[in-house]
């Protein structure tokens, strides 16, 4: 049977410490992406997913170098033993979850001892990208059905409005039901056809994140018209 | 008290509370949590940034375990006056 010496130990010991905090130093850059900008809800995941590759945090301590890097995880239900992340170790359905590549390197050179060690964790945020980025999607493609098929003939705000209302009182209950907060902007312009310009926009409010409370914002524009195009001939 | 034995001590502990806290929590509570977990063998303490909850007497074994979490760094101490 193998059994570390005391300085293999030592050093297995001070790599898991640093691996933490190389771990909890990406969790903070993660929640420091996400707060950044208003995202749009066609190209966030996109985005996300480019920009979480990019995070690295680089621990040392004496010959010992650990190397954190991350990408987006798969999701899913799995248990990860890194505690020292608690409550964001592991990864939770639903939830942006981030795969943790974790490389160490060092050595003892007074007990000749060498050391290198591979891991990959899994940790989350509690941020319901996809989910919200579902629903804002979905808020754009229903407001433009909505505007498209009514059959309002006067471009007008006052026509307009009752549309964009009952739009929005809809979009707002689907998006209380999943845990964001939605608004819906629009503008009028006339002519015998008529375009509503619209803006959807959606946030998640009071994430628990690793630096404390925040939130992720996105918004993604849409456009409908309806009524006979100008050009057309009447019937 | 060996060091290594207190090294051990101040990482179990940060196994089982996580280094998140450290972050969210105020000095003063970090020092009171720290004071609560200390034992009549070891002494936990913590500097904060510039704060500092406590320091070793003279004579003591010490270790110090640094979390550079950005953007607050914070060191983790231990101290015992236990001989072996």
């Amino acid at each position: 049977m193998y059994s570390m010496s005391d300085s293999e130990s030592s050093i297995s010991d001070s790599a898991i410490a640093l691996a933490g905090v190389g771990g909890a130093n990406i969790l903070v850059k993660e929640q420091n992406l996400l707060e950044s900008q208003v995202w749009s809800c066609s190209t966030a995941s996109q985005k996300i997913t480019d920009e979480t590759g990019s995070l690295s945090d680089d621990q040392r301590e004496g010959n010992l170098t650990v190397l954190v890097s991350a990408r987006l995880g798969d999701g899913g239900n799995v248990v990860d033993n890194m505690s020292l992340l608690a409550p964001f170790n592991g990864s939770i359905s639903g939830d942006l979850s981030i795969s943790l590549q974790v490389i160490a390197r060092g050595s003892d050179s007074l007990a000749g001892v060498s050391f290198s060690k591979h891991e990959d964790h899994l940790v989350h945020l509690p941020v319901h990208l996809q989910s919200a980025i579902t629903d804002c999607l979905e808020a754009v493609r229903t407001t433009t059905v909505r505007v498209s098929e009514s059959s309002v003939t006067n471009c007008t705000d006052s026509t307009v409005y009752p549309i964009m209302r009952a739009s929005s009182a809809a979009l707002a209950s689907t998006a209380q039901r999943d845990g964001f907060q939605i608004a819906l902007d629009y503008s009028v312009k006339g002519g015998a056809s008529c375009t509503v310009d619209f803006e959807v926009s959606l946030a998640q409010v009071g994430i628990q994140g690793p630096s404390g409370p925040f939130l992720i914002r996105m918004q993604e524009g849409g456009s409908a018209t309806f009524g006979p195009p100008a050009s057309e001939p009447q019937e | 008290m060996l060091q290594e034995e207190l090294r051990d001590y101040v990482l179990a502990y940060l196994q089982q509370k996580g280094v998140f806290w450290l972050l969210q929590s105020p000095p003063e509570s970090i020092c009171s949590e720290l004071s609560r977990a200390s034992n009549a063998s070891v002494t936990l303490s913590a500097t904060i940034g510039p704060r500092s909850c406590g320091s070793p007497p003279s004579g003591t074994v010490y270790v110090a375990v640094n979390l550079n979490v950005i953007p607050e760094e914070v060191t983790v101490e231990a101290w015992s006056d236990t001989l072996e």
